[in-house]
């Protein structure tokens, strides 16, 4: 049988602020992301220490089970479900970049974070970039198009499909297909402008 | 870093970026032009642009892969700077409370849906505990707790040892429902294996044990839908007990709200099956999906597929494509250890049938997997004793069974079937007929949908004194709304008179099928089944008659499995009710009779068929129509079995008594007409065959006109005969006549519409006017590749016809290249030694011969002459003919010795 005990926050508050999401307000968007992090954070810690060793925290089964825990199944449409893993996407783009920020200040080397930026099939040297020029690169982006930051957040942080993602931001999957490529395009062309750290690693060597 | 935003950048960004976004619309070779064209001489906006499609060419692969996966989230970490308050739980716990004639004693823990307390009677009757789980606040919907009610009664007659007890259950003082279970203390049953190092015998002792309690659950149609291990505990003196038998849907609130019917379920990803995660119906074989992962994780002690660590969308797609791993392949040191053997020994003893019953379990196609949970355990008994598994012939059958495979709903394109080669796509008329006689019972008995809806209304009217007079439902509802709300009233209603429900309910069930609602249809037909479950015995005649519903349904979903065991139990319940020579059973034995031969038992089919007849022609008066549609059956039956004779006999008779039914004018002497022409030009009696036709085409062009589908698909079944009689001229006409009226009904882009390009581009090459041919089997190919999976049979036939126009135009290169690919499709498709591929191979091999390599060439077309040689005497004969003059060819070379002798 179950043998979880876990707290709630407030009955239906999560359900309801996600019928309040829509695609013009973000208020209500901003209000789940505390109360989600929150959420995470708890399920995490008790899955840490409940789990046998060996076991690595999938972040994917920590967001489907605060889904579960914090929205009433009942009266939760696919769009609220949706607008919930947008939510989650934010606060785990929020989780790593603190953490990245933790171990150590851009350009320092060591801890920093890499994420790949191109592959062999690109035809061009593979390299990596830091998540953290990521991060604010994709808050410059926000500046111009703020949907663009959206649909890195839901595609990338979140893991979300086209069609999820479509749903939570209310668009067509046309258009996140389109502002994917577009936002895709924005930061490569600003991350491959910069000096690559390892060159630059390598350099000093 | 990115360009300051002062209005200038901005400006230039937005204008890059919809230049970029327009570029990215246009075929790549206008980009470059495009760019200079609407950039001019703003050299920095177009480097801008420039750099943005550049980017967008590198960027290809730039975060595709989710931030989950590349930067590998350490939670502990994280948590190590930040521990959370442990807040206190805002839900009160319930401990201390009564609820109904229990006392909650101790929490046991939550899940997503409810709260489990361990309880005690209050009045300490028995000092038994029980396990109650109390409904969360927000599931407590109205539909919950109606469900709830339904549900309540099916589960507290599941009495089984080795599922845990249903008790009862109600709603506490504030409005909340609750179940009482049987509480289990015990192991889950992996952990259970793992703990006492059982070896696989052990382990498939227990499985063994847990398969039974499903086959009695299922048997007793109730469905768990959320097996997995922790559902599933053996108790301390090693017994199995399986828990929430059937809560999942009490619990499962949303599923049947169209609303929610997309979001996530409440599921345990781990062990979700495909139908779960799409949202499909869940039925018994999800049920027999769960087993199989847990059979795989028991026995190898992983499952087949990880889905934990994906993303949503990720772990969707796992399980709904992902090729799952064989058990053998799973195995570890660790997991041997745990199984008392090593790690080689263990996959030694998976590997093979073990593996395969695993994989049969779990397939993606809930009609491809293990019907029942019985035939799974039959199936690992049958291993253990060393018998050979059914799983091992699953493949062909299976291909078998989709070559045969007819979906009768899919009316009027289904009723082509592929009978023949060389490009030609040959009509099963007589199928279309059938078809037709299905749509003439729906229509005489099209009054029977209003008629349920109004006896439902009047039945509802004098229950409610409070409905308006006239329509009980409102005017705007739809037939079949109106027909949907009947069912689900009667859910609630006439719960006393369980055989008068039962009764109505089918009938809606088969108004519903009869308008192409095959799922509502279901439901209904399901639950008219339970109704009468309340009333063991009382009516079984009626029970047959539901059982022989839900076996069509099945058969029409694609499920031959399921539709088997019901039309079998549908025909021992008539036997029970009528003496075995009453007129009633012969629908029965009718409808078995035919899903014998969709299946390809054709043995059995002509009993039940025969019976049928017999039973038919002994009622008075004799069902005529009826009689005819089942001989006509039988003569397809006596076709498959090559009794000829037989055959055609049936097939005059069904014809004479159509004739005589609805006149000699009548649509259905039309298609009578075209089964018999059918018939007479695989016997070779083609100037009989042609007229029949002729007839045919006349009748039908007058009832139903030219463009009808039918009238067209008897007019290419003409042209095919002209075709093999050498009237090529007749034949194209014909043949562009039917492309004509297919290109205007269908489209160009449609697969009939390709079938006619096929079948015209062959006539065409055996008159020598090879260019157009070619130019329309390309079309045709394109067609067939764009509409059709890949790897069906129907994308070899443009190739065929290729290679044959390019062996005749000595291209033998090209020809190779055609023929290979078709007959690696046939082979692919098709089950072994078909003449089809036959047809191939014998055209690569001539391909092959032509460009002098004998070598290779010999064997292709001594295989496919043996092949092709019991097609002698038929239509195809004339493939083999081609064949041997090849290889008479071949010898004759002197080449070929050399060749030979070196």
């Amino acid at each position: 049988m179950e043998s979880e005990r876990r707290p709630d926050p407030p009955a239906g508050e999560v359900t309801r602020l996600l019928g309040e999401c829509t695609s013009g307000d973000r208020s209500a968007f901003e209000r789940l992301v505390p109360l989600v992090y929150d959420d995470l954070r708890g399920i995490a810690h008790r899955r840490l220490r409940s789990e046998r060793e060996g076991h690595t925290l999938s972040t994917t089964a920590l967001v489907h089970e605060a889904y579960l825990h914090l929205v009433d199944q009942a009266t939760a449409t696919w769009q609220d479900r949706a607008h919930f893993f947008a939510v989650a996407a934010t606060v785990i783009r929020q989780v790593l970049i603190d953490y990245a920020r933790s171990r150590g200040a851009r350009k320092r080397g060591g801890g920093a974070i890499h994420i790949p930026l191109r592959d062999e099939l690109s035809g061009k040297e593979p390299r990596t970039v830091e998540l953290l020029a990521l991060d604010e690169a994709l808050t410059n982006l926000a500046r111009y198009d703020p949907r663009l930051e959206q649909v890195v957040e839901c595609r990338f942080f979140g893991g979300m499909s086209v069609r999820d993602t479509a749903a939570a931001l209310d668009v067509s999957e046309r258009t996140v297909e389109r502002d994917w490529a577009r936002a895709k395009a924005h930061l490569y062309r600003t991350l491959a402008a910069e000096p690559d750290p390892e060159d630059e690693a390598r350099a000093r060597e | 870093m990115l360009e300051e935003t002062t209005n200038d950048a901005g400006g230039r960004w937005r204008k890059a970026d919809e230049i970029f976004v327009e570029a990215l619309e246009l075929h790549p070779s206008r980009v470059a032009r495009f760019v200079a064209e609407v950039c001019g001489e703003d050299v920095a906006l177009r480097e801008a642009v420039e750099g943005l499609l550049e980017a967008h060419r590198s960027a290809s692969s730039f975060l595709e892969r989710p931030a989950e996966d590349v930067c590998d989230v350490p939670w502990d970490e994280i948590l190590e700077s930040t521990r959370p308050e442990e807040a206190t739980d805002p839900y009160p716990d319930r401990t201390g409370e009564r609820v109904g004639p229990y006392r909650l004693v101790d929490r046991l823990g939550r899940g997503g849906m409810a709260t489990v307390y361990s309880a005690e009677r209050v009045d300490g009757q028995w000092d038994e505990r029980v396990a109650v789980k109390v409904v969360r606040r927000g599931i407590d919907t109205e539909d919950t707790i109606r469900r709830f009610l339904a549900e309540r009664q099916i589960l507290s007659s599941l009495n089984h040892p080795n599922i845990a007890r249903f008790l009862g259950g109600g709603t506490t003082d504030d409005g909340l429902p609750y179940l009482v279970l049987e509480r289990v203390e015990g192991t889950p049953i992996t952990r259970y294996c793992d703990e006492h190092r059982s070896g696989l015998e052990e382990r498939l002792d227990l499985f063994a044990d847990v398969c039974r309690a499903v086959q009695f659950a299922h048997a007793n149609l109730v469905v768990h839908r959320d097996l997995k291990p922790s559902n599933i505990m053996v108790t301390a003196r090693g017994r199995v007990k399986l828990l929430d038998f059937g809560i999942a849907k009490i619990l499962d609130a949303a599923a049947d709200d169209p609303r929610t019917r997309t979001l996530l379920r409440p599921l345990t990803p781990e062990y979700a099956s495909p139908e779960q995660v799409s949202g499909e119906p869940i039925t018994t074989a999800s049920d027999v999906y769960q087993l199989g992962l847990l059979l795989c994780e028991v026995v190898a002690g992983r499952r087949p597929y990880e889905v934990r660590a994906l993303s949503p969308a990720r772990m969707e797609e796992a399980i709904l494509t992902a090729r799952p791993r064989r058990p053998s392949e799973l195995v570890t040191e660790e997991g041997a250890r745990d199984r008392r053997t090593k790690a080689r020994s263990l996959s030694r003893r998976l590997a093979g049938d073990l593996d395969l019953i695993v994989l049969k379990a779990i397939r993606k196609e809930p009609e491809r997997r293990y019907a029942t949970a019985e035939a799974l355990l039959q199936d690992l008994e049958r291993y253990r004793e060393g018998l050979p598994i059914s799983a091992r012939s699953d493949s062909v059958a299976y291909r078998a069974r989709r070559l045969l495979g007819r979906k009768p709903w899919l009316a009027p394109t289904a009723a082509l079937v592929i009978l023949a080669a060389g490009g030609y796509v040959y009509t099963l008329a007589h199928h279309a007929r059938a078809l037709e006689r299905e749509r003439n019972v729906a229509r005489a008995q099209a009054t029977r949908a209003e008629e349920v809806q109004s006896l439902l209304a009047g039945l509802f009217r004098s229950a409610d004194p409070f409905t308006p007079h006239d329509s009980a439902y409102g005017a705007n509802l739809t037939v079949i709304q109106a027909l949907d709300v009947g069912a689900r009233r009667l859910r609630t209603e006439l719960a006393d008179r369980p055989v008068v429900r039962g009764e109505l309910l089918l009938a809606i069930s088969q108004a519903l099928s009869d308008l192409g609602q095959y799922d509502q249809s279901t439901r209904t037909a399901e639950e008219a089944l339970r109704s009468l479950g309340t009333a063991p015995g009382e009516a079984p005649d009626l029970l047959g008659r539901v059982l022989l519903q839900l076996g069509a349904l099945a058969a029409w979903r694609g499920m031959p499995d399921s539709a088997d065991a019901l039309y079998h139990a549908a025909v021992a319940k008539a036997r029970s009710a009528h003496p075995r020579d009453d007129p009633a059973l012969a629908p029965f034995h009718a409808s078995l009779g035919r899903f014998q031969y969709d299946v390809g038992r054709l043995d059995s089919s002509r009993l039940h068929l025969e019976r049928a007849v017999a039973l038919e022609r002994a009622a008075d008066p004799v069902p005529e129509g009826d009689l005819a549609g089942t001989l006509a059956n039988l003569s397809d039956t006596y076709r498959g079995l090559d009794e000829m004779d037989a055959a055609r006999t049936a097939i005059q008779e069904a014809r004479r008594l159509d004739e005589k039914v609805f006149g000699p004018d009548a649509v259905q002497t039309g298609f009578a007409l075209v089964s018999e022409a059918g018939e007479l030009e695989q016997e070779q009696r083609l100037d009989e065959s042609e007229a029949d036709f002729r007839r045919a085409i006349d009748i039908l062009e007058r009832r139903l006109g030219a463009e009808d589908p039918n009238t067209t698909a008897a007019m290419n079944n003409l042209a095919l005969l002209l075709a093999s009689r050498g009237e090529l001229a007749g034949a194209e006409s014909l043949q562009r006549r039917v492309l004509d009226i297919r290109r205007r009904t269908l489209g160009e882009d449609h697969r009939e519409t390709a079938s006619g390009m096929q079948n015209l581009a062959a006539v065409l090459s055996r008159e020598g006017k090879y260019d157009e041919a070619e130019q329309l089997l390309g079309r045709a190919s394109e067609i067939y590749r764009r509409t059709l999976l890949p790897g069906n049979q129907l994308v070899a036939f443009p190739l065929l016809t290729q290679a044959d126009i390019r062996l005749r135009r000595s291209d033998y290169p090209g020809a190779e290249s055609s023929a290979r690919e078709a007959a690696r499709i046939l082979r692919e498709a098709l089950p072994d030694g078909h003449w089809i591929t036959a047809v191939a191979e014998c055209r690569l091999g001539r391909a092959l011969a032509g460009q002098g390599r004998l070598e290779e060439a010999r064997p292709l077309l001594e295989g496919a002459a043996e092949d092709l040689a019991d097609r002698e005497g038929t239509p195809q004969e004339k493939y083999l003919g081609a064949c041997r003059a090849a290889l008479a060819r071949l010898d004759s070379l002197p080449a070929a010795e050399a060749d030979r002798g070196s």
